[in-house]
């Protein structure tokens, strides 16, 4: 069962081998190959090639193929301001000053052109995607809410309009609606598999307003989607703990939440209405601050913790873009074999047992000493390229070097790791010094570092 | 004023809706420090398309000011650029920091992010507290929209009622029995422009704050232990039973602040006490304020090993009201 036949049996609620991976790569992804976001965001190939890497590295069940929310209000006059870490922000809002109490006013009409803005930038890559690794992993493309929408095109005045301006925030929200679904559909033309409405704002309005104003816009969008023969998602992040079932309700097949969420809770919910539910690993604490250990315990956690029918474990949005690739690395490795990761953190928490380890001595080696560390070489994608472009240095120097892997998952390995002092894995050491950690290097370097210590 | 007793440097972080005064207070409190003390004072704006503080008249000797790019939606997956903002003014050995934040910002996940920070940095903050500050005129109407707008009173510390000449006594009195409905716990301030001394905010500030133990990641172990004692509303306490469990264990207490439905029948309803005191002196009186439940909290040094006891004995407590339960 490859990754994609996983996601598309889970959202068919039957039964899978492994609980499905989403890993939110955004701008993330320019991260694994060295371009900031606004490269990322402007230059389709470089977004393509950092797309691959997150394909190759974190071996998704799905994917998203671009996370920026803010591709629909650009094209529709929102003024941007473009980040290194950070996909870009509306710094003005078309709808700002518009009056609607004395005079007539006029919404707008355009409705975004796949020639427009970054639109044919998006398309290419996401045909590029299809074509490279569409058979076996299932894509997303993720559209702008209606609520996210057009607050960028009103500002913050639509929060006030939603409750003085019933009226004229339906029209706004139709408006996006309409906008929505021509997104929807240039983007299930170029073959995207799940189509995610993502609505951040959701989680800060009151379910109230949610049922008497939000109800109808989503409830047609996951219509128009569930129409075109597609699966639909409903990503919101922020405490939308009160929101959870109203947003059931407009019938997505999938939510998907952040840690402010307790899971466990909200597929309470979901579950009663056969709706999928995805998160929530913990974005900054535990993803960009804590350890790989961490990332997998939290998972372990979490899988622990629920029935894992109509369950995905995903970020709890789209990822930072620092966040250490290993860190990613664990939380997939947890998912995709969780008894050995609990084993294994079982052991390098409390040691049940002792080993008697001799490191070498590094300062007289016979020859060049290229260690490769590794979760599993056979399980993990990333370890198995680590351990590759370790193994060609036998290839190229033969007898003259040499190379060993340690996998993690080995028991006594975990305390050789600890002896190390290595914190992430996969990693390779050249005579006892860390040299790469997760990024695997590209073999003119690889070749180079050897070169000095022959 | 006095010069911050450490070299820590204090944090407030001001919430708000747009257009309630928030960035009017953080100038005057600026300009107040700037003007009575040689302070360094910092400011994160975390904005949601709002008028910042950009313009405005400083003296920039001793102001730091850092704007952080959220993504200009609300969206808490950017709290990493928060917590690189606060890793950057780290640097600049401040005494006050303000951290403006967003007009819809949730301030739940703000707190969670300054325990991070402090894992990350060491103890370079003290935070003191989470400042609300109140449109008095559209205060419902936002209140009625926005979720986050009912979180930000929650979570706060002390509420500053602005705009309160915009409003008649009736809704004056109205307004502030909605928030201590919701935030039993915390002083509110009244004004016109956000004029307060920061004496005042700093005096009337409440460290014991609704709602409490909220679950965090990595809770500092210097940090007093916070307990929340609660009883459903259809258990009602026996006011000489309460008072035997207040004497016993008042003087072990930091501070006990909280609303206690108590079994004394004024006219066919059961009535609403509110405890507020220090150690030994608790004060109690009768309040209109009727909660949903019995909610107290009680903060102990962090030391303390009566905080099971004292739980234990709450159970007790309620779980023998229940027994003799009276129907009001």
């Amino acid at each position: 069962m490859n990754g994609k036949e996983r996601l598309l049996r889970t959202f068919n609620h039957e039964p899978v081998d492994k609980v499905v991976w989403v890993p939110f790569a955004g701008i993330h992804a320019g991260k694994l190959k060295g371009y900031f976001a606004d490269e990322l965001l402007t230059d389709g190939d470089k977004l393509f090639e950092s797309l691959i890497e997150v394909n190759r590295l974190y071996s998704p069940d799905g994917q998203p193929v671009l996370f920026d929310l803010q591709i629909e209000a650009e094209i529709l006059g929102c003024g941007m301001r473009w980040g290194k870490k950070a996909p870009p922000s509306v710094c003005s809002h078309p709808l700002e000053t518009l009056k609607l109490v004395g005079e007539d006013y006029q919404l707008p009409s355009k409705i975004p052109e796949k020639t427009d803005g970054r639109l044919p930038l998006v398309l290419d890559v996401m045909k590029r995607m299809k074509e490279t690794v569409g058979e076996s992993t299932a894509l997303f493309g993720l559209v702008t809410g209606p609520l996210t929408l057009a607050s960028h095109l009103r500002g913050t005045k639509l929060f006030l309009d939603m409750l003085r301006h019933k009226e004229t925030s339906r029209e706004l929200f139709a408006y996006c609606v309409t906008v929505a679904k021509a997104m929807i559909s240039y983007y299930i033309e170029v073959g995207m598999d799940v189509i995610a409405v993502v609505d951040p704002v959701v989680s800060q309005v009151s379910p109230k307003i949610f049922k008497s104003l939000l109800h109808g816009p989503f409830s047609e969008i996951f219509q128009y989607i569930k129409t075109q023969k597609v699966l639909s998602s409903f990503f919101v992040c922020g405490d939308a703990t009160k929101n959870i079932e109203p947003m059931c309700h407009t019938k997505p097949d999938s939510i998907f939440v952040d840690e402010n969420i307790n899971m466990v809770e909200a597929k309470r919910i979901t579950d009663q209405f056969n709706i999928i539910l995805g998160g929530n690993i913990p974005l900054t604490s535990t993803m960009l601050y804590g350890t790989q250990q961490d990332n997998m315990g939290f998972v372990i956690k979490l899988l622990d913790s629920m029935s894992h029918k109509n369950l995905i474990i995903a970020p709890g949005c789209d990822m930072p873009y620092d966040i250490p690739p290993e860190n990613v690395i664990g939380a997939m490795e947890a998912i995709k074999d969780p008894e050995k990761i609990r084993r294994a953190l079982e052991t390098y928490e409390k040691p049940t047992q002792e080993f008697d380890i001799i490191l070498p001595d590094y300062e007289n080696l016979d020859k060049p000493l290229i260690e490769v560390f590794t979760l599993d070489s056979d399980q993990c994608p990333a370890c198995g390229y680590m351990k590759n472009m370790a193994l060609t240095a036998k290839e190229k120097y033969g007898d003259r070097v040499e190379v060993i892997e340690y996998k993690w998952t080995i028991l006594e390995n975990i305390e050789r790791t600890k002896m190390m002092g290595l914190q992430h894995l996969p990693s390779i050491t050249i005579n006892g010094k860390l040299k790469w950690s997760s990024i695997i290097p590209d073999q003119e370097e690889y070749f180079a570092e050897i070169d000095k210590v022959l | 004023m006095n010069p911050p007793p450490s070299t820590q440097c204090r944090l407030y972080l001001i919430n708000g809706f747009l257009g309630s005064g928030k960035t009017t207070l953080i100038k005057n409190l600026i300009q107040e420090l700037q003007e009575f003390g040689d302070f360094k004072v910092g400011l994160l704006e975390n904005e949601f398309g709002e008028v910042g503080i950009d313009g405005m008249q400083f003296s920039q000797k001793n102001l730091k000011l850092v704007e952080i790019d959220n993504g200009s939606i609300f969206c808490s997956c950017r709290s990493d650029q928060f917590i690189e903002g606060l890793k950057e003014l780290a640097n600049y050995k401040l005494d006050f920091l303000f951290i403006e934040s967003s007009g819809i910002s949730d301030p739940a996940p703000m707190e969670r992010d300054l325990e991070v920070v402090e894992k990350i940095i060491g103890e370079v903050y003290k935070y003191k507290g989470n400042l609300c500050v109140i449109d008095s005129l559209n205060f419902m109407d936002t209140l009625e929209v926005l979720e986050s707008v009912r979180r930000q009173v929650e979570y706060s510390n002390l509420i500053i009622l602005n705009k309160i000449d915009q409003i008649n006594f009736d809704e004056r009195e109205g307004l502030r029995k909605i928030l201590q409905v919701i935030n039993p716990l915390v002083n509110i301030l009244e004004s016109k422009y956000c004029k307060i001394p920061f004496q005042l905010i700093q005096s009337e500030i409440c460290s014991d704050a609704l709602p409490v133990p909220t679950e965090s990641y990595n809770s500092p172990s210097n940090k007093p232990q916070k307990i929340l004692l609660q009883a459903p509303s259809n258990i009602i306490l026996t006011k000489d039973a309460f008072f035997e469990f207040l004497n016993h264990f008042a003087s072990q207490t930091f501070r006990l602040k909280g609303y206690i439905q108590l079994s004394e029948i004024v006219e066919g309803k059961t009535v609403w006490y509110y405890v507020d005191g220090v150690q030994n002196a608790p004060e109690i009186a009768k309040t209109e304020i009727i909660r949903e439940k019995t909610e107290i909290v009680v903060i102990l040094d962090q030391h303390n090993p009566l905080g099971e006891v004292i739980q234990e004995a709450w159970g007790d407590l309620v779980s023998s009201s229940q027994n003799s339960k009276f129907s009001s």
